[in-house]
């Protein structure tokens, strides 16, 4: 039976799982160590690895609040900044502005370049930033993502002329998304937590070493998918925001794929929601974003609002209020502000909680009130309930009410009706079913709740993208992600061909990610854009412009929906 | 982050499953290089800059701006439905403050098509604009409008529709009818008995530039304005007058075109016509984003754009500086002028015209007679002739009572309308009473219709 080791950082504690097809093996909690997150993930692993099945570790995934922190707390090296802007969007509004070069030549929205490059334009720039003594560099062109050549350019002269450089990034690489000021900030953001996120990753690599651990390591994405821990050092800024996706993975891998459903993660002082359409978790439509910076990083899309098990209970002009604010653990657990779960301990729902503590706590409220004490725990109840079920359908809302561009997507509009509501998360047993009777919808409580990321690190498959556009008017095809600019040649191109090109190329980088051996990415190959345009000029069609992406969406490599805690040791050979 | 100093909507509607014919300039590719453009300028994630969903609107709205022979259902596609449906979902926006100003970047367009429409015309079938504005008028109680038509070409249904109408100014800016479809559009077409200067014609040279238009925006547009005092301005933006277009010879930049946004500050921009889908398209429609955000544009650059392509002569200011004099002084004498020796003394002012509908390929031969009424804009009778090239002809009669019709004129037009009804004669008879809201067709329609 092959293993798996799932670990989560998160801000509190560290969690590791060894996790088979069968269920979870070994489980573990420790306390982060804030200072040192290699720490506490080898103290995590060291918790749940068993050295007799050593042989049948297949892999260790990590997810990690690295990249994360260090972008939050702006704890990363400066860049230097080199930008192809050309004509457009005053270069006074694009993120990190301040640390920016900018760079003469550039492509326009078809990929041709308009201006070529001026080698000793990018010289002075360089060395510039050398002078203060910045040796990581961001290169980003606007439509690099359509013609990658001019970034290509200047990522070889630096190369070869200055060996000072530590690092550069370059934007069509990071990302193959249209979006110059997002395709900025991520190249930025990747080259500032490049050191951290290296070091941390060589650290891994050693330690396992020594410790005679072979099993391949990989390290969780924002989008629920893994990428192995070579290839996440060139693009460790996608790894950010892995905290939710671990969870949402988590919810996944126990509770199965559902057509439409909502994922809420109740925690101490806020509520997680994602949504599920066709079991696969909704992605942010444009991307990440993170400290105020919109990134083009692929992410799974999540909302948080500010109410929780901890949420802070009190009562102004006679109106109950919830939250936003935690001001300690719940009373029962010697806090000293009621809150929703000490509501839910007041009417015994809390197991081995003191009822008559809770009681007591709600008395003042339930005074200014004027309701019996139980009274007032079940309006608690009930009003966290009702706020979270707001929150749901204000989702759905916004996300029906997404942009289109067709007329049969007006007249096809995406209608999201939810089915099931998934809740995990301390909380969660007592308010989950509230919720979903609000919602009007069926329910179901995540098991292992305690662990349930270290479980969707562990299950996680690799995701991955490619892009092909094809324009035959200019002749030229590229895939972004990949740094291929080529000529199409005589061949007559049709977007069955760029079809077959993009998952191709998906699929080669997924195979790429070795230790999923038991995966068919060929089965899991997704066209999520399919564009093909005739080019008229002067009422001759003249070429067509074709675009493909194809992907592999975020899943699970096995499912745990079945497993019942304990159930795994009776049938262990 | 950057922030919008003014809050703008914008509605990106580019149809890109919707074409006239594969090879025609209104096809799915038309804004393909805009949204490309907007899109990686990431102009959408501006704090500030919010974008809407179209939506489709339904034939009711319709038949507020239009009578539709035979029937919305025939000459309208589901696309010109989202077309006008996304330019009121701007009108909402604007109107329930969500936002400052909005643009609709929609497609088709409609500033050809007008009262009576027969089908399509200089690409258009249903005048998005006028749709609008009824949609407006009738949901927020507004009553003056003003409609800026920066079209290269003239905005000739738009100036029918509203042409007996005194509370909508409607003032076009095109290259001279003389050089270009669809021929009109002369200074001497300011409007009908009843709304005499509120339809201003501005017929600039060819290759009239940024120069020129903004001295029009500065010199006649905004004076005229602010003495109209209409409380919603919508810009008709068509972009053929850019230097790049294949069908017309303006020599119009996006920066002019923001320029001119900037000065206008209109509260609702819909895009009209503009074929030059790569060289002019993505950067002009950049430019009137930014503008209308109250964004710095200055680098906002077309890049084959020099001073020299689009330097004016000093013949064509003079020429601009003559007609903007000429309508000054008309604006200026609207209500001083003897409307007898304009529009005759009899009961009825007669007005005949041929409209060419030159994508469905269909003539129009109309004979209009409004009625002169002391109390309100008088109602109106048209007959329609049509001779259609690829169908059977045949013959229309329509009755219009106007949104401010006195008791009198409804009465008067109620009985034209049985009196027809029972003599017939045609092959279609409508009614349009805006005053009670009717809209009725004999034969009956066969759409459901309010
Ligand atoms: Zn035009
Ligand atoms: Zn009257």
């Amino acid at each position: 039976m092959p293993l798996t080791i799932g670990i989560d950082v998160g801000g509190t504690n560290t969690d590791a799982v060894l996790v088979s097809a069968r269920g979870v093996h070994k489980k573990a909690k420790i306390p982060t160590i804030k200072d040192n997150l290699l720490q506490s993930v080898l103290e995590a692993l060291e918790a749940v690895y068993d050295p007799h099945s050593e042989k049948n570790l297949e892999r260790i995934c990590i997810s990690t609040t690295l990249t994360t922190n260090s972008i939050v707390e702006e704890n990363y090296d400066k860049v230097g900044l080199l930008c192809l802007p050309g004509p457009g969007l005053h270069p006074k509004y694009l993120p990190f502005h301040e640390s920016m070069e900018i760079l003469p030549g550039y492509v326009d929205h078809r990929g041709r370049i308009v201006k070529d490059l001026n080698p000793n334009t990018v010289r002075q720039a360089v060395e510039k930033f050398l002078k203060k003594d910045i040796k990581r560099f961001a290169v980003v062109g606007k439509f690099s993502n359509r013609n990658p050549e001019l970034e290509m350019k200047i990522h070889d002269l630096i190369i070869g002329e200055y060996s000072d450089v530590k690092h550069i990034s370059l934007g069509h690489r990071v990302t193959s998304r249209i979006g110059f000021p997002r395709r900025i900030a991520t190249a930025y953001l990747n080259a500032a937590v490049y050191r951290k996120h290296k070091e941390f990753a060589d650290a891994v690599e050693n330690a396992l070493g020594s410790k005679g651990i072979t099993a391949p390591v990989f390290i969780l994405k924002g989008d629920g998918g893994t990428i192995n821990l070579e290839a996440s050092r060139r693009l460790c800024v996608h790894t950010i925001l892995s905290g939710p996706a671990a969870s949402i993975m988590g919810q996944i891998t126990l509770t199965g794929e559902h057509p439409a459903a909502a994922l809420i993660d109740i925690g101490g002082t806020t509520t997680d929601i994602a949504i599920m359409l066709n079991g696969s978790p909704v992605f942010e439509r444009s991307g990440a974003e993170i400290s105020g910076y919109k990134t083009s990083v692929r992410a799974l899309y999540s909302r948080s609002i500010g109410i929780g098990g901890d949420s802070a209970v009190k009562v102004e002009n006679g109106v109950l209020q919830i939250g936003p604010h935690r001001e300690g653990p719940a009373v029962i657990f010697g806090g000293n502000t009621p809150t929703p779960t000490d509501a839910a301990a007041a009417l015994g729902k809390v197991p081995c909680a003191d009822p008559k503590v809770a009681k007591e706590a709600l008395k003042p409220l339930a005074d200014s009130l004027n309701v019996t004490i139980k009274k007032t725990a079940e309006l608690i109840i009930e009003e966290t309930a009702q706020s979270i079920a707001n929150a749901v359908k204000n989702i759905v809302v916004s996300l029906s009410n997404r942009p289109v561009y067709t007329v049969k997507e007006v007249l096809e509009p995406l209608v999201i009706e939810l089915q099931k509501l998934i809740g995990i998360g301390g909380p969660s047993p007592v308010l989950t079913p509230l919720v979903a009777e609000k919602l009007g919808i069926d329910y179901e409580i995540a098991p292992v709740h305690q662990v349930a990321n270290a479980v969707g690190a562990a299950a996680a498959r690799p995701t991955t993208v490619a892009t092909v556009h094809c324009d035959t008017s200019t002749g030229y095809y590229s895939i972004s992600e990949l740094g291929i600019k080529k000529e199409i040649g005589k061949k007559n191109w049709n977007i069955d061909k760029v079809t077959a090109i993009a998952k191709k190329a998906v699929e080669k980088r997924a195979r790429s990610r070795t230790g999923y051996q038991d995966i068919d990415f060929s089965r899991e190959v997704e066209i999520t854009t399919h564009e093909e345009f005739n080019v008229v000029r002067g009422f001759q069609t003249v070429g067509k412009i074709m675009e493909v992406k194809a992907q592999i969406k975020p899943g699970a490599v096995f499912s745990l929906t079945h497993w019942k805690e304990g159930e795994e040791n009776d049938h262990s050979s | 982050m950057i922030i919008a100093p003014k809050k703008t909507g914008i509605l990106f509607f580019p149809a890109f499953d919707w074409a006239i014919s594969p090879d025609h300039p209104e096809r799915e590719e038309r804004l393909l290089y805009t949204r490309d453009q907007i899109f990686e300028e990431g102009l959408l994630d501006i704090e500030g800059i919010i974008e809407y969903p179209p939506r489709i609107t339904n034939y009711a709205n319709l038949l507020r701006a239009h009578i539709c022979v035979p029937g919305p259902e025939e000459i309208t596609t589901e696309s010109h439905l989202i077309s006008a449906g996304g330019c009121n979902v701007i009108a909402d926006a604007v109107l329930n403050k969500e936002i400052q100003s909005g643009f609709a970047i929609v497609r088709p367009p409609g500033h050809h098509a007008m009262r009576i429409t027969h089908g399509s015309r200089g690409f258009c079938n249903i005048n998005i604009e006028s749709v609008m504005v009824e949609y407006i008028r009738k949901k927020y109680n507004i009553k003056r409008i003003a409609i800026v038509d920066t079209d290269a070409h003239h905005a000739d249904g738009t100036q029918d529709i509203y042409y007996n109408d005194p509370d909508v100014l409607h003032i076009s800016i095109h290259q001279d009818g003389r050089t270009l479809f669809p021929g009109t559009g002369f200074i001497g077409e300011a409007g009908g008995p009843a709304a005499y200067g509120t339809t201003l014609n501005v017929p600039v040279p060819p290759h009239t530039s940024d120069e020129g238009l903004l001295y029009i925006m500065n010199n006649l547009v905004l004076p005229v304005l602010n003495e109209f005092k209409p409380e919603i301005v919508i810009n008709a933006a068509g972009q053929d007058n850019h230097y790049s277009d294949p069908l017309t010879n303006m020599n119009i930049s996006a920066r002019g075109y923001a320029k001119l946004n900037e000065l206008l500050k209109p509260d609702i921009v819909v895009l009209e016509g503009g074929y030059s889908i790569e060289g002019a398209l993505p950067y002009v429609n950049t430019g009137i984003i930014l503008a209308l955000a109250g964004l710095d544009y200055s680098h906002v650059l077309e890049p084959d754009l020099t001073a020299d392509k689009i330097k004016q002569s000093p013949k064509i200011t003079e020429d601009i500086k003559k007609t903007v004099d000429q309508l000054l002084l008309l604006f200026s004498n609207r209500t001083r002028i003897d409307l007898n020796k304009i529009f005759g003394k009899g009961e009825f002012y007669h007005r005949t015209r041929r409209i060419f509908y030159d994508t469905d390929n269909l003539l129009d031969e109309q004979k209009e007679q409004i009625y002169r009424c002391d109390n309100c804009s008088g109602y109106r009778l048209v007959h329609s002739w049509v001779n259609s090239f690829n169908k059977s002809n045949y013959t229309t009669y329509v009755v219009i009572i106007p949104r401010d019709a006195c008791p009198g004129c409804v009465k008067r037009a109620e009985e034209r309308w049985q009196e027809k009804q029972k003599s017939g004669g045609y092959d279609y008879i409508f009614l349009q009473d805006l005053v009670n809201e009717r809209y009725e067709r004999v034969p009956k329609y066969q759409v459901s219709l309010p």
